[in-house]
């Protein structure tokens, strides 16, 4: 499905932000990317995405190459729920109709508008329809951002910190909503997330990223204390209560 | 769904009635101005009836005139909306690049260095703007902005094409085109230097059919090119990663729009000389009545563009008592605080009108 192998990028000639990195997930597989700030998940991301060219390595989707292929029809395969969701001064309904704009050519035809109408829907966004999408709470922008991406119909979506605006309630139903496209659509999902025990519970699959390479991956079998440590440089225990994991770190002073 | 339906309806009606606005401010244009023609005479001359004068000044004067007017008006209006959206800039307007000052530059050298402005004394500045080299000047005046807008895009393109570092661009570009029109200016005779400063006055009577007509084209074409890309623009508000992210590319994107959008000023501007304020005004109207949409803010811009120009032209042959005002100064001086009035104006929240 989603596959990137020895992916190398950097801002300048002289340092690489993200080194031979690699990385492959199966369709309907939540893929969680995990590293400090300034790791490089967000330009790793862009990377995937097409919107920054990589100084070598591949990025495929059912084996179809993702570097070398017009805008057009990489959008076909892949979207994008960034970190800022910036949300233009349109309607919900235009902002979400804008992720049609690779299926056609001169006006969006009525399956566009249905496709549209049924990502409203499937979002519990008609109400929100004739809205400005500016002038809606951080979380509804998120909501909005993900049906963007979902009316797109791509095989895979990137969110780059999806929950981070959001209150606990708002999270949890984002949660509930990306695992859902997940397991229920068979979208391919490859995320980025600050909060770990979110980060235990929605993924299948963890990359550690730091200083731009991937030091450890895995199923739920590689969310232990020891790739914590590498990634994070913070001791913390695991515990598990009640079929819950929890995460805690172990304060420095503490020691 | 049904409240997606009347706001529809809402937008057909807002935006048809500035259409029959056009209209009946085309006509008023027509009718109206410093001669005593009766509206029957006048209404006849259009057709080639009647007195001969009446004729020459409805057909040779007032026509061109008031399709000039039209045209124009929606083409500042319309260029300034491309650039405020491909430039995200709430400020940008038709002659960020630099245009004006280009073609303004231009100008200066066909009505001061090629007319003989340096040393000759003696001519009279009205036979400089008006005699047969109107068409080298307006001629120069659109090389020198087109020329303007290739070095600003071609300058930006050897870098990655930024928004911010376009719009310094073309504040470099334009400073250095005044810097040049002043030293020019300098060494002019009294005479050439008040023909070049005139031509700066944008002015709809140096309109004629032919000028109309290249007008029409460019503007008619781009506007209907514009149009079809609405939704391109749409997705352009979010930013371009988003709008990348859904297959625009936003580079070359950006780069054909700005130059389409620059060669509608570029036009307008050698031809009749600056018009301001109708370029940046227009499109703020037009989003404060339609929200950012582009299929409701692109005709919403030309028909505001039309409207406020014709006004403009028909109040700048009346309040002049017998002379015309240029109308560039008229639609700075009425807009300015229009402008003024829309940005201080409580924000409208909520519901797009």
């Amino acid at each position: 499905m989603l596959k990137v192998e020895n992916l190398t990028f950097g801002y300048s000639k002289k340092q690489t932000t993200i080194k031979d990195v690699a990385l492959s997930l199966d369709k309907g597989d939540v893929g969680v990317v995990l590293g400090p700030n300034g790791a490089g998940k967000s330009t790793l991301f862009k990377n995937i995405l097409g919107l920054l060219k990589p100084q070598s390595g591949l990025v495929s989707i059912d084996g179809k190459d993702m570097i070398n292929i017009s805008p057009k029809e990489r959008a076909k395969s892949i979207a994008y729920v960034s970190q800022s969701v910036e949300m233009p001064m349109l309607s919900v309904y235009e902002t979400i109709l804008t992720s049609r704009i690779p299926y056609y050519n001169f006006a969006p035809s009525k399956k566009d508008r249905e496709i549209v109408f049924k990502a409203i829907r499937d979002f519990g966004l008609e109400h929100y329809m004739n809205k400005m999408a500016t002038n809606l709470s951080g979380g509804e922008k998120q909501i909005v951002a993900i049906a963007r991406a979902m009316a797109q119909e791509p095989k895979v979506i990137v969110f780059d910190e999806p929950t981070s605006n959001l209150d606990i309630s708002r999270e949890l139903l984002l949660q509930e909503r990306i695992t859902k496209l997940a397991k229920e659509r068979g979208v391919t999902i490859l995320m980025a997330i600050h909060d770990l025990n979110l980060a235990y519970d929605m993924g299948d699959k963890y990359f550690f990223l730091k200083d731009g390479q991937i030091i450890a991956q895995g199923g739920k079998e590689a969310f232990n204390e020891e790739n914590i440590l590498k990634t994070f440089n913070r001791e913390c225990t695991i515990k598990q209560i009640d079929n819950q994991m929890y995460i805690k770190f172990i304060r420095r002073e503490e020691k | 769904m049904t409240e997606q339906i009347k706001k529809k309806k809402k937008n057909i009606i807002v935006l048809s009635s500035m259409g029959i606005a056009v209209v009946l401010l085309f006509f008023i244009s027509l009718f109206v101005g410093s001669s005593s023609m009766k509206f029957k005479d006048a209404f006849y001359a259009l057709f080639g009836q009647g007195q001969n004068n009446y004729i020459i000044i409805m057909q040779k004067i007032r026509l061109p005139r008031a399709i000039a007017a039209l045209f124009v008006g929606a083409g500042l209006a319309i260029s300034g909306l491309i650039m405020q959206t491909t430039l995200s800039n709430e400020m940008a307007s038709p002659s960020t690049l630099g245009v004006s000052n280009a073609a303004t530059f231009g100008a200066n050298v066909s009505i001061i260095v090629l007319s003989g402005g340096f040393l000759i004394t003696g001519n009279n500045a009205a036979n400089i703007i008006t005699s047969s080299n109107a068409y080298a000047t307006s001629a120069l005046a659109f090389v020198f902005a087109f020329a303007s807008i290739l070095i600003t895009l071609g300058l930006s393109k050897l870098k990655a094409m930024n928004k911010s570092t376009l719009i310094l661009a073309g504040i470099a570009m334009g400073t250095m085109w005044t810097a040049l029109t002043s030293l020019l200016q300098f060494y002019a005779t009294d005479v050439s230097l008040g023909a070049a400063v005139v031509w700066t006055f944008g002015d709809l009577a140096r309109a004629t059919y032919k000028i109309d007509i290249i007008i029409a084209v460019v503007v008619v074409l781009s506007s209907i090119a514009f149009g079809i890309l609405s939704n391109k623009y749409n997705a352009m508000l979010s930013g371009d990663d988003m709008a990348r992210s859904v297959g625009i590319q936003t580079e070359r994107f950006r780069f054909i729009s700005l130059l389409i959008a620059s060669l509608i000023t570029a036009i307008c501007i050698a031809n009749l000389g600056i018009i301001g304020f109708v370029g940046i005004v227009c499109p703020h109207i037009a989003k404060r009545i339609f929200g950012h949409d582009h299929k409701l803010t692109i005709p919403g811009s030309i028909l505001i563009g039309s409207i406020l120009l014709l006004l403009s032209d028909t109040l700048a042959r009346t309040v002049g008592n017998g002379t015309a005002i240029p109308v560039g100064i008229i639609t700075s001086l009425v807009g300015a605080p229009f402008f003024l009035y829309i940005i201080f104006r409580k924000k409208r929240g909520g519901e797009i009108a």
